[in-house]
């Protein structure tokens, strides 16, 4: 009997094993301190990304350790959640620090970097510690097995703030939270829309109510209301109060048409091309709708309004969101990618960020861009608080904003809106005992 | 399908090797059975029974990925009954299933009918069957193209003066949408296959229907329809499958991928499974995603039993 | 019905009708047909409107890839003037390229190997060479039943043991192994449909039953593997879910995940949607030449195998 039939079977197999061997040896890096693997939450075409990567180039030649970087995108924390049970970890990741605390630092799969910020960035003089402003980074939740807060090297610093046009003589920045309700009914008389808001973008609809809660209530309403499990939090006072004046907005017909039909970016270039007066959103905006503004267009912020005249302190202080780097436990090549985040922040590569990126970095020192001038004024001058506070991407997607986009859609009343998200929240935390 | 037709078909089809009159050459077909079948096998029992089995066990347990296995008995499938976004998945897979499925069906019969006899038929044909090979995000991505606010279909609408446009990608709407989208893309598919079968009926009895005086409803009630039915059946098993597959179409549905994922009112059974596993979002509970994983095949399972039931009519013979 | 034909064979061909002796030829007068018209009419006129929206739609697509964003929501309908080739390098930039050659490395040889797997095995379960033919014929369809979702986690952690998680011949497994019901299920209907008597020839003339699989029956059966070929390229080339968990590093990723990246990063860009088109495009011509050039196979495939 021939047995073509069954070599040619056990051909095949033999392909498959020789295939998959291959695959065995050619993935996973070594641990060699020679190299390290990073992954970005930044796509390569992005000017965060042409910094980092030249840092990188300069890196490599001045320490001769290679790194292997992966543009991962904004998505990076869902590509790194299933790492951390398989081993095959990247040596360093970042993100903004909601982002990275359900996946690397509520079950403590962050390395602590109190190190990187003793020791001098590189070629400086002086601990990392004493040229960023550390109080940034105050609002940060510690790692769970008494790790600190320094699990992260923040590199970016981002402030949601109440974006307009200079150039638009018909709009100036409200003080007070009245001040921007006439101006809205101002430019309601001339038929002109006062706000425009991407509807499907949960938290940044959410900071008009995490920003007016803490304005009314003062810092930490919004905190415990989205921490504490009991879902009491959310019968604070202050929180109703916030709710009905964002339903206010609403009901008086503020907001750009299709809003709560929008897929973002649609609003924010629609506010970029002078649509709308204003637009409140992070400090990225200017960079992200550059391409659509229109001629003449003089990029302001303007500091979320109080709500409670005369009240100043942390009542009005101004949110933050870090974006930074973190080392996951289980990294190889961890004292590699704790080398390259010093040599990062090292003021003269951290400028990039900064001149060629458009962003406010940690570093005082360095001169924020042209556009962000006031903002950075702003974070340094008054008390920071944490944007959203302790919500996490799944407590937003489950909770929050099922039960908060029908408020800001005018669909539900205040009432309607905290009978809904107490319900949810209570199922939300009892999924999680 | 063989699902619904393999009953029948035990007994005939080409050369069965009977055991009483065992050549040596039908020794030595014998001897290939088992090399021949064994590599796809394998693969098989890595890729599907393996796996089944590995995820029936997890959803019995409580775990992390990363930590011992803990058994939980039931309160994997406890969780998922008082989770509401599971709920909502789970009713929009159904509601693809059936909304969607009478919407293919019925239009894909439609279709049939009227291009049974028209001119270019099979140009037709190959248009409205491309989309099935095409990856469904591109629709998706068109999607938020053709209905953002500012989009392509609210341009047009106020150029013939609608003012007040639907907030097609709202909350309300953008489910409704997304279902509507998968018809257009869908339908092609099964004009295909129920066009073949009604090319096989003879065209005779539509001429005697018609001398009797039969109009379209009437030749397609007492003819089309019976004579295909047993296809017909096929198809509905197959949509099913397929239904309960929906995963890239809502993923990037009005062109977005972000963190936040799809708003959680689009999920489908497929989107609970990935945004839960790998959406960093907390620890990962591998226990209720399994579950939820093992009752989406439960779904497929009753409801091709269900349908296999309810269809089952005896053979039309012509 | 009918035993199944090869996949070759015309759907659309109907059974002959071979009119009665002494009777007209059935064809219809032009009063018969205007009776039925006015429906049907109606019918005819929104099926080619569905037709040329569709077609539009696509060739909308293809210029609009051309073209400025800013330009394409300003004026939707216009032409692209001048055509733009940068949104194609922006694309390209952003790792199609690689990521092409990926998806057609993947899939051609996942595609080709299920085939080469699932040939022997469909021919011995068609000619039922085992008493457990039938039962084992019949997990195999059940296979087809079981949603991708269902496999992923279990499959990945299986994958995370032997390290073929982020590697693409993990992936290449993968599509081996879910493609096997199908195209077991495909090709068993198909050897169905091959008669036995050349076979029964072959052996009368002292060939091997091996060497009639190889010689005879194979050649005979080109046809019906090329479709089972074609029908998993196309499905691989279109997976999603699987690659979207399974693959972490940008050199590892296949063309759905890049669109999907890209539509990422075109938002926090600034919506370019002209990038995006050009993403879009290079993901659906490879699909659209194939279906040019093969389409009545394609579908003949699809559809034929399953109707029966």
């Amino acid at each position: 009997m021939s047995h073509t039939g069954i070599r040619t079977a056990a051909a095949a197999v033999t392909a498959v094993a020789v295939l998959a061997s291959v695959a065995g040896c050619g993935s996973g890096g070594g641990s060699d301190g020679k190299s390290l693997r990073y992954w970005s939450m930044w796509t390569e075409n992005e000017p965060q990304a042409e910094v980092l990567k030249s840092a990188i180039k300069d890196f490599t030649k001045d320490t001769g350790i290679k790194v292997d970087v992966q543009w991962q995108g904004r998505t990076v924390m869902e590509k790194l959640a299933p790492t951390l049970t398989t081993g095959k970890v990247p040596d360093l990741v970042d993100q903004s620090d909601d982002k990275m605390y359900p996946t690397l630092i509520a079950s403590g799969r962050a390395k602590d970097l109190s190190g990187v910020f003793d020791r001098p960035a590189t070629g400086e003089k002086g601990p990392l510690s004493s040229k960023l402003k550390m109080s940034y980074m105050d609002y940060l939740r510690e790692l769970p097995d008494g790790g600190g807060k320094k699990w992260m090297v923040p590199y970016e610093v981002t402030s949601v703030n109440l974006w307009y046009d200079g150039a638009d003589k018909s709009v100036k920045a409200p003080a007070t939270w009245d001040d921007l309700l006439d101006t809205c009914a101002q430019l309601k008389k001339k038929d002109r829309a006062c706000i425009s808001a991407d509807g499907d973008q949960p938290v940044y609809i959410g900071w008009w109510l995490d920003y007016l809660a803490d304005r009314i209530g003062g810092d930490g309403v919004m905190k415990k209301a989205i921490t504490d499990k009991s879902g009491k939090g959310w019968d604070d006072p202050a929180v109703k109060e916030a709710a009905e004046k964002v339903r206010e907005l609403v009901d008086k017909g503020y907001l750009l048409k299709g809003f709560d039909a929008s897929k973002y970016p649609e609003q924010q270039n629609r506010w970029a091309e002078g649509k709308a007066a204003f637009n409140l959103n992070g400090s990225w905006l200017p960079t992200e709708t550059a391409k659509f503004a229109k001629k003449g267009f003089d990029v302001k912020a303007a500091p979320f309004p109080s709500a409670v005249p005369g009240k100043g302190g942390k009542r009005n202080a101004t949110d933050v969101r870090l974006f930074g780097f973190a080392v996951p436990k289980q990294a190889k090549n961890a004292a590699a990618a704790e080398k390259f985040i010093s040599y990062f922040m090292a003021k003269k590569r951290l400028d990039g960020i900064a001149s060629k990126a458009g962003n406010i970095t940690p570093r005082p020192d360095i001169e924020a861009p042209p556009v962000l001038k006031d903002v950075k004024e702003q974070l340094e001058s008054t008390p920071s608080r944490e944007q959203m506070p302790g919500s996490v991407t799944d407590y937003v997607d489950k909770v929050f904003y099922p039960a908060y986009k029908e408020l800001f859609f005018g669909e539900a009343t205040p009432d309607q809106f905290l009978a809904k998200i107490k319900k949810l929240h209570t199922a939300y935390a009892k999924a999680r005992r | 399908m063989a699902v619904l037709t393999a009953g029948r078909r035990e007994g005939g089809g080409p050369p069965a090797l009977s055991r009483n009159r065992e050549t040596p050459l039908a020794i030595k077909r014998r001897r290939l059975f088992w090399p021949f079948v064994a590599p796809s096998l394998a693969f098989l029992a890595l890729f599907y029974i393996g796996p089944l089995l590995f995820g029936i066990w997890t959803s019995f347990h409580r775990w992390d990925g990363f930590s011992a296995m803990e058994w939980n008995g039931l309160g994997s499938y406890r969780a998922l009954i008082d989770d509401p976004f599971f709920r909502t998945s789970m009713l929009n897979t159904f509601k693809i299933l059936v909304f969607v499925g009478l919407a293919v069906f019925v239009l894909a019969f439609a279709l049939t009918m009227v291009l049974r006899e028209m001119a270019g038929k099979k140009f037709v044909r190959a248009v409205i069957f491309f989309p099935h090979i095409v990856n469904a995000m591109v629709f998706g991505v068109l999607a938020g193209f053709l209905f953002n606010p500012g989009g392509l279909v609210n341009s047009a609408l106020s150029a013939m003066g609608v003012q007040d446009p639907p907030k097609w990608l709202g909350s309300d709407n953008i489910f409704p949408l997304i279902m509507a989208t998968m018809v257009c893309t869908s339908t092609g598919f099964y004009v295909a296959i129920i066009m073949a079968a009604v090319d096989n009926i003879p065209t005779y009895l539509y001429e005697d229907a018609e001398l009797a005086g039969a109009g379209a409803f009437r030749k397609f009630w007492h003819i089309t329809l019976p004579l295909s039915w047993d296809v017909v059946t096929v198809c509905a098993v197959l949509w099913t499958i397929s239904s309960v597959k929906v995963f890239e179409l809502v993923l990037v549905f009005g062109g977005t991928f972000t963190t936040n994922g799809p708003p959680i009112e689009t999920w489908t059974s497929a989107l609970y499974i990935y945004r839960n596993a790998f959406a960093g979002s907390d620890i990962p509970q591998f226990g209720v995603v399994c579950a939820a994983g093992i009752t989406s095949l439960v779904l497929v399972a009753v409801f091709t039993v269900v349908l296999r039931r309810l269809m089952r009519r005896d053979p039309v013979e012509y | 019905m009918t035993p199944m034909t090869p996949a070759t064979a015309d759907p659309a061909t109907p059974p002959a009708h071979v009119p009665q002796p002494g009777q007209a030829a059935p064809r219809r007068s032009r009063a018969e047909r205007a009776r039925v018209s006015p429906v049907r009419t109606v019918g005819i006129g929104l099926i080619w409107l569905f037709v040329a929206l569709s077609l539009g739609l696509l060739v909308w697509m293809l210029l609009t890839s051309l073209r400025d964003s800013r330009a394409i929501f300003a004026e939707p309908w216009s032409l692209p003037d001048p055509f733009k080739l940068s949104n194609y390098t922006t694309a390209f930039d952003s790792g199609f390229g690689r990521a092409a050659f990926n998806s057609v490395l993947v899939s051609g040889s996942a595609a080709l190997v299920s085939v080469v797997l699932a040939a022997p095995a469909a021919y011995a379960l068609s000619r039922r060479l085992n008493r457990l033919a039938g039962p084992l014929t019949m997990l195999f369809v059940l296979g087809l039943g079981v949603p991708g979702q269902v496999l992923l986690i279990p499959v990945f952690f299986m994958l995370t043991e032997v390290d073929l998680v982020d590697s693409l011949p993990g992936l290449f497994l993968v599509y081996v192994g879910i493609a096997m019901p199908f195209t077991v299920f495909l090709l068993t209907g198909f050897f169905r449909g091959l008669p036995g008597e050349l076979e029964e020839a072959a052996a009368l003339d002292g060939a091997s039953p091996a060497r009639t699989f190889w010689q005879i029956v194979l050649p005979l059966a080109r046809s019906g593997l090329i479709t089972a070929f074609i029908l998993q390229l196309i499905n691989n080339w279109n997976e999603t879910l699987f690659a979207l968990s399974l693959m972490q590093s940008n050199d590892n990723f296949t063309l759905p995940l890049v669109l999907a990246r890209f539509i990422g990063e075109q938002q926090y860009k600034g919506a370019d949607w002209g990038g995006m088109f050009a993403g879009l495009c290079l993901i659906v011509a490879p699909m659209l030449i194939m279906y040019g050039w093969l389409s009545r196979r394609i579908i003949t495939g699809m559809t034929l195998g399953i109707g029966k």
